[in-house]
């Protein structure tokens, strides 16, 4: 009954529309506005292309004048003698519209009239789209389910489209979360369906009795890809070819039409069904489409030449559905006599080669779908009896049917890997089931939803934002939250699943910062995003904006956000300055997350490069500051150091007069007092000073006012624990140098100067002779840009030698350079080295660690934290090139006499630019012996000769406190009647460089391991290992916990002993695919000789090749003769001999070693004595 | 069937015209060389030589029937044409040559005073005059028979080691010189492999066997040191056939001048133009220009020699001739020297073609060409030039440019390094950073190569000879390579100076910082490079600048910077000048760029003069002088060349057509086909002048020529042409898929249906920047209206007779 209103509503409007337009005097009847538009109404409903009563279209000009059967039905001039006149007033038969139709107003007729008096003039341009419906809005009474009309699985069944009155669900499997909506849509969509590969989407539909179209739709963006239209009425079926070259369609105008799925034509019709067209199938060779009809006929036709070339009749009533086996061979269909018939369909498909192979009742009521599995084993119907039945597909016989459903299910899809039915139902509900089972497969529970991103992250406080946001889960959000109570958020608008529109108003009082937004559903809450409040305005990119010439318009006091989002982009944005404004662009890239690397690039209108900044004091965001020369306009690029991008390459980009800290002066305050320390940057007030409250040790943050200043990163203070004080300049010179009471801290900064070793800070101090002073900085630490370098220099500024080095021997390094961190180096002549000999390369110093262990390796040196090399007499690694020249050297006091060996001697003075132990990065670290009683000056410059008010580093004179503290890792997992090796690592401190010796003691029964363990003088490590008896079983944690482990070294004149955590987690495993011992038990050897052992291996499993090496000698005694490869057991073989050579210098001493396999989890043998002795009988013995 | 392939053709044809007037003969004075001089000693002499001046220089010499005559006999006498001193005081000489005559003023010192040859200036020359150093013989790194020494006696300590003291003395018999092996064997009075080199009783002889005579002294510190050299006359332009004496004279550092001619090793840059010999005698070979190399102990000295061409040229040729600036000034007076008329100007299409490809390694685009040909403001070619200067894509080529000088290449930096010292370069392009300032930035780096791009210099190279060596090759536009083991032969540049160089960087250090490729350049204040030779030390020194003292702490680079790039550093400003030169010229002012050796003199001295001096008066802005060269006529002249210049090479009086260069041509391609490159890891669309490295893979670029950038060399980038390219073109990939493309120009003409008209015109102006001339539009019109052939396959075939033609591939 509605419709019927909507129609009566629709003609009213229209008539007195017409009629206004009538009613304007003096110009004839326009045909578009005022002629067509009644003819529409009244008369095209029987006068159409289809049915033509009477011969008569009066759908368009040129038919309506062509006239019907009876000839013309318009005289030109003369409305009185116009049939068409004659027939709506009555004067001539028969009357029309017919009987019991609405009939014309006077006006329209008069209309008419007018129109054919006038000349009746053709259309003045095209005239409105005949399919386009005027309806009045009427709104429904509550809740409307429309209902679900068709369904298909995506080609990776992943997601499911769901069709229905104007619209297509697209929702992701399993949690049927609503994706996108493509639409709208007008009218029902009857059919839907995927392109074989997932990209498009069809759906087909129309306004029942208007018109019928296809929409392709992108399924990635959602946008339409191509529409299709041409029926009459509304589809019932579209399919593509399997080769998508062809879109079949059909209609309940009767018509079956194949367009070109490209260019949208229709290359031909198929016409014969003489009912609507409720279904059409593609044999999946795609040469023969078969339709089902309302006129009780499934048709097979010849889709290359159009040729119907089977009709099957036996139906008995309509047929609803049809569909072609996944292998050709048989088509299937269904309708209102209840069964589905199924036909055995030969290659060529001609009459009276397809019998029915099957007939079957099935369901009690009318057939409305039926639909194949994927691999044609299944069939799946759905009946107006509110059933839904899976079939044997191949005998047509009952596999089990659904729950009775709620209303009938037009809509039926089969997952494509077979195992699950979706069912849509006309109350609109969907249910999906095991195809096995039939068991209903419940709904996951709502998933939450999931925020994307925010496309600008940034908004303004005190002013309202409109942000997008994209993610998945939307539809349902309700709500949107900030984290700050004073952040007011709501929702403007959901745009399907994926997308949502809030508005974000920051009070004016938010402070200027990051907060966080989230949404939430009834499902729960997203992910929270971060949102960065700023009294800035924040806006957004908009590109094109990659040429200085596309720059965007920028306001100067605000943020941009952007993103570079495909390799190459660069993003530039012209903004205006006057004259003397301190313009500062500030970058958040790597600290909001992003991969961005970014660089900032200024440039004036002309195109010239002004500045450009890449990372900021050693933070890779760049900070950016220019003191503008001239009024105009300036562009500010940002791009990525390496032109990459992505949509991960995103960044905020403040610019304007900013107040940026950047650093604080001094770097430390002493403990337990408030002290006032100077903030530097950029706008700042004049000389900004912050009191800083310290406790009694830490880091304290400077209190900044984030209001008024920006902060890039809070900036912190240490707390010092000797005396503090700060450097006054000029300090220059020796003979301004600040006099310090030693211990003590002092601060600094290093200005920057004009001069190229920029500026040197003095210090004065006393010391007695022989008194040791550990001197230091910590800046590069603290975030200081300075790279200090340090130097402790006699009262008058002279340097004071600290070591002679002769040089003994000449090398180079050869092969390739090294970098300043590696330990391994190729040098010439290096056959004639010793381990511990110092070499000097070009201002560094070096020992030998290992010699090179084959033809194809280089001398590893002595290793100091971090896996990089140390340096001696506090020098500094660095870079050498290859066939830079070095020596090896000897130590000699200052002021030796020596006999020249032709080689040069090199001078080492106090002096230190990077720590030489590694530990303190750039900062620097001296140890220093006073020669004599007396002043001793400290410089301090930047290595670089940079400098600038951010420069600033604390520097500390102090006795050294020379300890050690010992770690060990390994030996976690010890296998049964096998050893793990574990490593002891000691950590030198202020110069403490003696041996440790580790005593381990109260294991638990069926363990045994290396103990006493030495690490060396001078080295960093030792191994042992823990070795576990056949049968030992795991100890408790409580026996784990009895086992102790302490290591002693006498510092100075005092014996110190340092307990150590070790072995509290280990676990015992089962007896591993090898074992391994090493043999004799004992071993000696002279120095200078080389002497046999066995490893020996029993095989439980492992067959292979096994490699091997031998684990904690003595340093300078090594496994001789490997080769290339190392040591060696080929396959099967169960012993090898190897050879262990001492060098020369080696002093007697005694160890534990043990063999180590590299193929089954590193297996070691028992630990076995190793004694160096320079006339053992057992080194006799060995050789 | 690519039938149509061949109908399309494009030549660069030679007009033909010519004007044939007589020189006249300008009015010609006489002078006798050496003008003045002094004689020093009794063994001093001068040879002299009676030339003819012009008002443009010499002219030649007079040879015969001259006679010479002696104001006083007593002081000086002449001997078979050698001033010979008898006496102390003054004389004049006159040389008559029929009534012609000039006079030379003597003075005669020293007489009296006690003559001794020295080891270090008089035996070392003869010695390389000899040829006895030379690298064939006893010069070889191994000597020769076990006697060795110093190649060119670069290193007179170890010479005369090896002559007095090495193997026991074997070679000097200090009681009886004249048994010395020294002396036997050059004389061949024993078997000497090496021949014949001197006889008994020559001067070499002479100051050989006084020397050992005298006690056969070594080289001492204070021996007085060459100053400098002096060839006479050091410019004359001669007739073909014509003979011209050359006479060098050497300046010591105590005052004294002498007549070295004899013991000068004379070299010619340019045989078929002049030859030398041994002598000094030149003998004119053919036209054009040549140099005349002098070499004497250590130092270098070049005379050129100018051959014009005996065409007849009109004088109002040169006088009538456009000029613009001082560069059409100078051209057309070597022009005119030389007597080759220029060319006749260039087209507006042809120079907005040039131009476009010069300054910004563009084509222009079809709208541009046809706004610039219909424009009719007289100075739309200035306009033009400030618009190219001002393009961003100025800085795309000036970048590569620069980054193929300075080596950006990731196969030897890491990736953010080298994207770090591109954009270093790249900033300074696109600032016009004055060249001083940028060199002085990167010769200066320090901190850390992310931070700091042009500290990657440091990284690419480490060792202070190889640093020596490249800022010598980037900014000097000299290899200072071969004074690594001994002096240079070709330069002045000595072996102790190529170390003092190298200690400048001997206190450049790196140490690594976080972050990949991140390493901190900074000098320290201690350390020194050693001098092999010596074992010690080399006084660090710029080249010919000041020595820094060891113990100062300032950073030696801040020296060497200052030195590089003051306005009195010659090298400098000219090494930037010739780079840019050759960039709009195609030929340098000196060939090749990097060879600017005094002994490779540039082919007009007193442009390249002006040239630099230009750039040094306008702060080192390199637009500038790119600007002063864009506007000047000679740059505007036609390339065409005319029978009276079609041999020139080398003196600008027609602009030279060359091949465009790899990333060019490859732009080029992409822009006429309207089918971007890709090249992989970079963004689509990106042109190949806007990679910053080489080390992206691409057959094209790399078949026509693209620099490795591996080492500092102009040599680097092939300009040579290879049938590779030629089979590249006709029928490899790059062309052929760029016209098959979907989508490219040729589609977007087609699917508007242009008519072949249009068609026609469009290829022209995309690719040649010109309309077709009515007859080739004739001749094309009628092939592609061929009704068998597919049109779009007419159309490709049309687009690739013309990409594959000379007219194309070549700027001119």
């Amino acid at each position: 009954m509605r419709i019927a209103f909507c129609i009566l509503i629709a003609a009213f409007l229209s008539t007195l529309a017409a009629a206004l337009e009538a009613a304007q005097p003096a110009s004839a009847p326009d045909f578009n506005k005022q002629v067509a538009p009644i003819f529409q109404t009244y008369c095209v409903g029987c006068h159409n292309g289809q049915d033509k009563e009477g011969e008569l279209v009066l759908e368009h000009y040129a038919t309506l004048l062509a006239g019907g059967a009876k000839g013309a039905v318009i005289v030109p001039g003369k409305a009185d003698e116009s049939r068409l006149i004659q027939v709506l007033t009555g004067t001539a038969e028969p009357s029309m519209p017919p009987e019991d139709n609405e009939k014309p107003t006077a006006e329209e007729i008069a209309t008419l009239a007018s129109w054919i008096n006038a000349g009746a003039k053709g259309p003045d341009g095209a005239g409105p789209d005949p399919t386009v419906i005027v309806t009045p809005k009427i709104k429904p009474h509550g809740d409307v389910h429309e209902a679900v009309s068709a369904l298909a699985f995506s080609p990776d069944g992943k997601s499911l489209a769901v069709a229905r009155y104007g619209t297509v669900e697209w929702m992701a499997l399993p949690e049927r979360s609503l994706l996108r909506r493509f639409g709208p849509h007008r009218g029902r969509i009857n059919a839907v369906s995927f392109s074989k590969d997932g990209a498009r989407l069809l759906a087909a539909g129309g306004e029942p009795g208007v018109f019928g179209e296809v929409r392709l739709w992108n399924v990635a963006d959602g946008k339409p890809d191509r529409t299709f239209k041409g029926h009459d009425d509304s589809l019932y079926a579209a399919a593509l070819s399997p080769d998508g070259k062809l879109l079949a369609t059909s209609s309940y105008d009767q018509q079956i039409k194949l367009w070109d799925a490209v260019s949208g034509k229709v290359v031909r019709t198929l016409s014969g069904h003489n009912d609507a067209v409720f279904d059409l199938a593609f044999r999946p060779d795609g040469k023969i489409l078969a339709s089902a009809s309302g006129d009780r006929t499934a048709k097979l036709w010849d889709v290359a030449t159009g040729e119907r070339l089977e009709t099957f009749g036996q139906p008995t009533k309509e047929l609803y559905c049809v569909a072609f086996s996944p292998d050709g061979k048989r088509v299937a269909a269904g309708g209102v006599d209840n069964r589905i018939r199924v036909w055995q369909v030969s290659e060529a498909a001609k009459e009276n080669t397809n019998p029915l192979r099957y007939s079957r009742f099935a369901h009690e009521g009318a057939v409305v779908n039926l639909v194949f599995s994927a691999d044609g084993k299944t069939m799946v119907s759905a009946g107006e009896d509110r059933t839904v039945k899976i079939w044997d597909a191949e005998t047509m016989t009952e596999r089990l049917a659904l729950e009775r459903q709620s209303d009938w299910a037009p809509a039926l899809a089969i997952s494509p890997d077979g195992n699950t039915v979706a069912v849509g139902r006309l109350d609109g509900s969907l249910a999906l089931y095991n195809a096995a089972s039939g068991e209903i497969v419940p709904t996951p529970p709502p998933p939450k939803p999931e925020l994307a991103s925010l496309p600008v992250r940034g908004v303004q406080s005190g002013t309202t934002t409109r942000l997008k946001l994209s993610g998945k889960h939307l539809a349902e959000v309700t709500a949107v939250t900030a984290s700050h109570e004073k952040i007011a958020a709501k929702i403007l608008a959901v745009d399907g699943g994926t997308g949502l529109e809030v508005e974000v108003t920051p009070a004016a009082d938010v402070p200027r910062g990051r907060y966080e937004l989230w949404v939430a559903s009834p499902a729960g809450e997203s992910g929270h995003k971060r949102l960065y409040v700023d009294e800035l305005a924040q806006t957004a990119e908009a590109e094109p904006n990659d040429a200085l010439a596309q720059a965007n318009p920028t306001s100067r006091e605000s943020s941009v956000w952007g993103v570079l989002g495909t390799k190459g982009d660069v993003d530039s944005f012209a903004f205006d300055a006057k004259a003397g404004q301190h313009l500062v662009f500030d970058v958040s890239a790597t600290t909001i997350g992003s991969k961005a690397n970014l660089v900032l690039t200024l440039f004036d209108a002309a195109g010239r490069a002004l500045a450009d900044n890449n990372d900021f004091g050693g933070a890779s965001d760049p900070l950016l500051d220019y003191i503008v020369p001239a009024d105009g306009r300036y562009v500010i690029q940002a791009s990525d150091l390496m032109l990459e991008g992505s949509p991960d390459h995103d960044y905020r980009l403040s610019l304007g007069e900013l107040s940026v800290p950047t650093a604080v002066y001094p770097l430390s305050v002493p403990a337990n007092t408030e002290t006032q320390v100077e903030v530097t940057g950029y706008n700042l007030p004049e000389n900004l000073k912050v009191k800083v409250p310290a406790a009694a040790g830490g880091e304290v943050n400077v209190p900044l006012d984030p209001r008024t200043l920006r902060i890039r990163q809070p900036l912190k203070v240490v707390v010092g624990n000797l005396p503090e004080s700060l450097e006054a300049e000029p300090n220059d010179a020796p003979e301004t140098a600040a006099p310090i009471a030693v211990p003590a801290t002092v601060g600094g900064r290093i200005r920057g100067t004009d001069g190229a070793t920029g500026d040197n800070d003095y210090f004065r101090f006393e010391s007695k002779q022989g008194q040791s002073w550990i001197v230091e900085t910590d800046a590069a630490r603290r975030g200081s840009p300075v790279d200090t370098l340090i130097e402790v220099l006699a009262a008058d500024g002279q340097p004071i030698e600290r070591v002679l080095l002769q040089a003994v021997r000449d090398s180079n390094v050869t092969f390739r350079p090294i970098d300043g961190n590696t330990r391994d180096c190729r040098l010439t002549n290096w056959e004639e080295m010793q381990l511990n000999q110092l070499l000097y390369l070009n201002g560094e110093v070096v020992k030998l660690f290992r010699a090179p262990q084959g033809p194809d390796s280089g001398f590893l040196f002595y290793e100091g934290d971090g896996g990089k090399r140390m340096c001696y007499f506090d020098t500094t690694a660095t870079a050498h090139a290859v066939e830079e020249p070095c020596f090896i050297v000897r130590e000699h006091a200052p002021g030796t006499k020596l006999i020249s060996t032709g080689l040069p001697v090199f001078p080492v003075y106090y002096a230190s630019d990077d720590d030489g132990r590694r530990r303190l990065g750039s900062d620097s670290r001296l140890t220093f012996t006073a020669p004599a009683d007396g002043a001793y000056l400290v410089r301090v410059r930047d290595s670089r000769g940079h400098g600038g008010d951010r420069f600033s580093y604390r520097l500390s004179i102090r006795p050294p406190e020379p300890d050690f503290s010992v770690s060990t890792s390994g030996a976690d997992q010890v296998a049964a009647g096998s050893g793990d090796e574990f490593t002891l690592s000691v950590d030198r401190i202020d110069g403490f460089d003696d041996e440790v010796r580790i005593e381990i003691s109260g294991l638990p029964e069926g363990f045994r391991v290396s103990t006493p363990i030495v690490i060396q003088a001078g080295h960093r490590d030792a191994k042992g290992v823990l070795f576990a008896e056949p049968d030992a079983k795991q100890p408790s944690a409580e026996a784990l916990k009895q086992i102790t482990a302490t290591a002693t070294a006498t510092i100075g004149d005092k014996e110190v002993t340092r307990p150590i955590k070790a072995f509290e987690n280990v676990k015992l495993v089962p007896k591993p695919k090898l074992l391994v011992r090493l043999e004799p038990a004992e071993l000696a050897v002279a120095p200078g000789a080389t002497i046999t052992a066995t490893i020996k291996v029993q095989r439980n499993g492992h067959d292979d090749l096994v490699k091997f090496t031998v684990e904690n000698l003595p340093h300078g005694v090594i496994v001789d003769n490997i080769g290339l490869s190392g040591v060696m057991m080929p396959k099967g073989e169960t012993e090898r001999q190897i050879f262990i050579t001492a060098d020369a210098w080696v002093p007697e001493t005694t160890r534990l070693c043990f063999a180590v396999e590299d193929q089954v989890g590193r297996q070691c043998s028992p630990p076995v004595v190793i004694h160096v002795r320079k006339d053992s009988p057992l080194a006799e013995a060995g050789k | 069937m690519r039938y149509l392939r061949a109908f399309v053709f494009f030549c660069l044809l030679p007009s033909a015209f010519c004007l044939s007037l007589g020189r006249a003969a300008a009015g010609e004075v006489v002078k006798l060389l050496p003008g003045a001089f002094t004689l020093a000693g009794s063994l001093a002499r001068q040879s002299l030589v009676l030339e003819t001046y012009s008002d443009t220089g010499a002219t030649g010499q007079i040879a015969d029937g001259v006679s010479f005559s002696t104001s006083d006999p007593a002081i000086v006498k002449i001997e078979g044409g050698v001033a010979v001193p008898v006496a102390d005081g003054k004389a004049t000489i006159t040389a008559t040559a029929g009534e012609r005559s000039a006079t030379a003023e003597v003075t005669v010192v020293d007489m009296e005073k006690l003559f001794a040859w020295s080891f270090r200036n008089h035996v070392e020359s003869v010695i390389s005059k000899s040829g006895c150093n030379s690298g064939a013989c006893h010069g070889a790194l191994a000597g020769k028979k076990g006697f060795k020494l110093s190649l060119g006696a670069f290193d007179p300590l170890a010479d005369y080691f090896y002559i007095t003291r090495q193997a026991r003395s074997r070679r000097v018999v200090l009681s009886d010189p004249g048994r010395s092996l020294v002396l036997l064997k050059p004389t061949a009075t024993v078997p000497h492999k090496g021949g014949l080199r001197f006889r008994v009783g020559t001067p070499e002889y002479r100051v050989f066997s006084e020397w050992i005579a005298a006690g056969a002294h070594g080289p001492k510190d204070d021996d007085p040191r060459l100053a400098r050299l002096e060839i006479l006359p050091d410019a004359s332009v001669l007739k073909p056939g014509a003979k011209q004496q050359l006479i060098v004279r050497a300046y010591f550092s105590d005052g004294r001048a002498e007549d070295v001619t004899r013991w000068v090793r004379f070299t010619s840059t340019n045989e078929s133009v002049a030859g030398v010999d041994a002598a000094g005698l030149v003998e004119v070979a053919g036209h054009g220009e040549a140099a005349i190399k002098a070499w004497y102990l250590s130092g270098n000295v070049i005379a050129t020699v100018s051959v014009a061409y005996e065409r007849a040229v009109s004088p109002e040729v040169f006088a009538n001739a456009p000029r613009r600036n001082f560069i059409d000034e100078l051209v057309l007076a070597k022009l005119k020297n030389l007597n080759l008329p220029p060319s006749p100007p260039a087209g507006d299409a042809e120079f907005f073609r040039r131009a476009y490809i010069d300054t910004i390694g563009l084509l222009p685009t079809v709208e541009e060409t046809r706004a610039f040909l219909v424009d009719e403001a007289p100075d739309k070619r200035d306009k033009l030039i400030d618009h190219l200067l001002a393009r961003p894509e100025f800085v795309d080529y000036w970048a590569y440019k620069w980054s193929d000088l300075l080596l950006v290449n990731s196969d030897r930096l890491k990736p953010a390094a080298m994207w770090s010292y591109y954009h270093w370069i790249r900033n300074n392009v696109a600032a016009n950073t004055p060249w001083d300032k940028f060199a002085r930035q990167l010769v200066t780096a320090t901190g850390s190569t992310l931070e700091n791009g042009a500290a990657n210099f440091y990284v690419l190279h480490q060792d202070p000879p190889a640093l020596a060596e490249t800022v010598s090759v980037a900014f000097l536009g000299m290899s200072i390579n071969c004074a690594k083991c001994h002096n240079h032969p070709l330069e002045k540049w000595t072996n102790d100076q190529y170390y003092g160089m190298a200690n400048l960087f001997a206190r450049v250090r790196a140490k690594e910082a976080a972050g990949d490729g991140n390493s901190v350049v900074y000098p320290v204040t201690r350390g020194e490079w050693i001098q092999p030779r010596t074992g010690k030390a080399q006084p660090p020194r710029p080249l010919d600048g000041e020595a820094v003292p060891f113990e100062s702490e300032v950073d030696r680079r801040v020296v060497l910077a200052d030195w590089l790039t003051s306005p009195d550093n010659p090298y400098f400003s000219r090494a930037i000048t010739n780079r840019i030169w050759a960039n709009f010229f195609g030929v340098g002012l000196v060939e090749s760029v990097d060879d600017l050796r005094l002994t490779n003199p540039p082919s007009n001295a007193e442009l390249f003069d002006a040239a630099s001096g230009y750039l040094v008066e306008h702060g080192y802005d390199v637009k500038a002088l790119m600007r002063v060269i864009l506007q000047s006529a000679t740059y505007a002249t036609g390339s065409q060349p005319l029978a009276e210049n079609v041999d020139d090479g080398r003196f600008y009086s027609r602009y030279y057509p060359r091949r465009m260069m790899a990333e060019v041509l490859l732009d080029a391609l992409s822009q006429v086909s309207g089918v971007p490159t890709t090249f992989s890891g970079y963004a689509p669309g990106t042109r190949a002048l806007e990679l910053p490295d080489v080390s992206v893979d691409s057959y094209f670029l790399k078949t026509f020529g693209r620099p490795l950038r591996a080492i500092t060399c102009e040599c680097e980038r092939n300009a040579q042409p290879s049938m590779v390219q030629v089979l590249h073109l006709s029928n490899g990939d790059t062309i052929n898929e760029k016209l098959r493309a979907k989508g490219n120009r040729l589609d977007g003409m087609l699917s508007d249906g242009k008519s072949n008209d249009a068609i026609i015109e469009e290829a022209y102006l995309a690719a040649l920047s010109r309309y077709p001339t009515e007859p080739e539009k004739a001749k094309l019109l009628a092939e592609l209206d061929d009704s068998k052939v597919e049109r779009r396959e007419l159309v490709e075939d049309l687009y690739w007779s013309i990409l594959s033609s000379r007219e194309f591939l070549f700027n001119h």
